[in-house]
C-alpha cells in the first residue's frame, strides 16, 4: 500500500516535473533579446540540469521498489 | 524582442559582474553540493543503527527501505535546488544593459514569463555617475553606473557591472557622436 502510494506520488511529481520543464525549455528556446542574442543556452542547461536531477531520484525510486 | 532602429549599431552588452553572479548562486550551490555528498554518503554507508531505528519507530519503513526512501527525498530536494539555482542563472543571463550609438537599453527579466525593456535616448542624458563601493567591489573592480536624464525617466542604473568607468566613457563617446551627427 505504501509503495503503491510513494509509485502514485512519484508519478505526479514526474508528469508535473515534465510539464515544467517542457514549458520553461520552450519558453526560453524562443526568448530573444536582441536578434543575435538568445536564451537557447540558458534552455539547455535548464533541460540537462533537469534530466541529471531526475534520472537520479528515478534511480532511488527503482531501488526503493524492488 | 527588442527591435534595433535602422542603421543602430550594438557598442556594448553590459551583465552584473561574474562575481556578483558567484555570490547570489554560493548558498545554494553549498546547500546542493552538502546534499550530493550525503546523499553518497548514505547510498555507500547507511548506518545500521539509522535502519534499526528507522524500522523500529516509523511503521512505513516496515515494507519499504528507509534507505533508499531518504536517498529519493534527498534527490528530490536536489531537483528543487536546480530550479532554484537556474531562477539566478537565468536573472544573471537575461538582465543586461545593451549601449548602441543611439541609445541604451536595459533587459530586466521581472519573473520567469514576465519581462521588460526600457531605453533611454543619448541626447536626453545629463549625467552619468559611477559608484563602487565595498572590499569586493574595489577588488574585482566592478559598481554602479548612474545615468540621469531631464525626462520623466531620470533615473537609469547599470547594477554592479564591471568597468563602470569603462562604460562610462564608451556612453559619453556616444553622446558626443550623436550629437555631432545631428
Amino acid at each position: 500500500m505504501t509503495v503503491k502510494l510513494i509509485l502514485w506520488f512519484y508519478s505526479l511529481l514526474i508528469l508535473i516535473c515534465f510539464i515544467w520543464s517542457a514549458i520553461i525549455f520552450f519558453h526560453f528556446k524562443r526568448l530573444r533579446i536582441l536578434p543575435d542574442i538568445s536564451a537557447v543556452k540558458i534552455s539547455k542547461i535548464f533541460l540537462t540540469g533537469t534530466i541529471f536531477f531526475f534520472l537520479l531520484s528515478l534511480i532511488f525510486l527503482i531501488l526503493l521498489t524492488i | 524582442m527588442i527591435k534595433l532602429r535602422e542603421n543602430e549599431k550594438v557598442y556594448l552588452i553590459k551583465r552584473r559582474h561574474l562575481m556578483v553572479f558567484l555570490i547570489q548562486l554560493l548558498p545554494i550551490a553549498m546547500i546542493m553540493f552538502l546534499l550530493f555528498f550525503f546523499l553518497i554518503f548514505l547510498l555507500f554507508t547507511f548506518p545500521n543503527s539509522w535502519q534499526v531505528f528507522f524500522t523500529e519507530n516509523i511503521s512505513l519503513f516496515l515494507s519499504i527501505s528507509p534507505k533508499y526512501f531518504i536517498l529519493l527525498l534527498f534527490s528530490c530536494l536536489l531537483m528543487i535546488c536546480w530550479q532554484i539555482a537556474f531562477l539566478i542563472i537565468v536573472h544573471y543571463f537575461l538582465d543586461c544593459w545593451i549601449v548602441t550609438d543611439k541609445r541604451t537599453i536595459h533587459y530586466e527579466l521581472t519573473s520567469l514569463f514576465h519581462r521588460k525593456y526600457s531605453t533611454i535616448d543619448h541626447d536626453k542624458i545629463q549625467d552619468i555617475t559611477v559608484k563602487i563601493q565595498g572590499f569586493l567591489a574595489t577588488i574585482f573592480k566592478y559598481g554602479d553606473l548612474r545615468i540621469q536624464t531631464a525626462g520623466a525617466f531620470k533615473e537609469f542604473i547599470f547594477k554592479k557591472i564591471p568597468d563602470p568607468y569603462k562604460t562610462k566613457e564608451i556612453i559619453i563617446k556616444a553622446q558626443h557622436k550623436e550629437k555631432v551627427e545631428n
